[in-house]
């Protein structure tokens, strides 16, 4: 089974050792994404909407490297800062994913390892046959 | 080309829809279970305040999504349960060892501050071998 790390232009560098996804066989395992630039400089201000655009919008960046779209995606994780925040995010969700339906599970916690930061979230996909 | 059709989304009747997400998804011979809140089919939170009837909620829910994707206990191999209160792990491992009995999957287990519906102190989502 192939395993092959992507580390992806445009994504900031990964603040401990770890790459952007990995892929070993069929599948692709994304990295908990946070809505920083390539910089690693907070995006959205404190703005969970606008963190969560960003956050998907690395997130299409990071499957696209891999061949893969959010149609690919069979599993997210999310972590918020507040869970009262969920209703905020699920629109950006939807539009992001449209028809699909990854399976997900979401959770609160206390914090996240970019200051300021309200969503992280991680994923898993099907890389899809050449 | 796409993969799309290598990947089928399951949805169970009687679990709650919390957000934009299939109840599990069946992709390169794995089960992808999404986390399990204690919540019946409306949402409600079930088992009260009580972290062992939640427990057994939620593992009982896991047992009728791996049965609608064609697994069992047997062939779990990931969990992640997340917890409200850590202290309540020892309540919450007996519900484990009876639904799993001799499977060991590999586990991850934190506290979280909070889950999606309130009043609820565990979520487990789960990834499965389908034989």
């Amino acid at each position: 089974m192939e395993r092959r790390e992507y580390r992806v232009a445009g994504q900031a560098e990964p603040i401990s050792h770890f790459t952007d996804a990995v892929q070993a066989g069929p599948l692709l395992f994304v990295s908990g994404i946070v809505p920083v630039d390539e910089h690693r400089e907070l995006v959205g201000g404190d703005d969970v909407v606008a963190q969560a655009r960003r956050v998907f919008e690395n997130m299409r960046d990071v499957l696209a490297a891999a061949g893969c779209t959010f149609a690919d995606v069979v599993k997210v994780t999310v972590f918020l800062t507040d869970v009262a925040d969920r209703p905020l995010v699920n629109p950006v969700r939807q539009e992001v994913f449209g028809e699909t339906r990854p399976a997900s599970t979401l959770v609160e916690v206390p914090a996240l390892v970019i200051p300021g930061a309200k969503i992280e979230v991680e994923a898993v996909a099907l890389i899809p046959t050449t | 080309m796409s993969r799309r059709g290598e990947i089928e989304e399951l949805a169970v009747p009687s679990r709650p829809v919390l957000s934009h997400s299939a109840d599990a998804v069946r992709a390169a011979g794995l089960l992808f279970v999404a986390g399990i809140l204690p919540a019946d089919a409306s949402g409600k939170l079930v088992g009260g305040d009580d972290v062992v009837a939640q427990a057994e909620h939620v593992f009982g829910e896991l047992g009728t999504i791996l049965e609608a994707g064609g697994a069992g206990f047997g062939d779990v191999v990931k969990v992640s349960v997340f917890l409200t209160d850590v202290r309540e792990r020892p309540l919450v491992n007996p519900v484990r060892q009876r639904v799993f009995g001799a499977a060991r999957p590999a586990s991850t287990l934190v506290e979280v501050s909070a889950l999606a519906v309130p009043g609820a102190r565990i979520e487990v989502d789960a990834v499965a071998v389908v034989p």
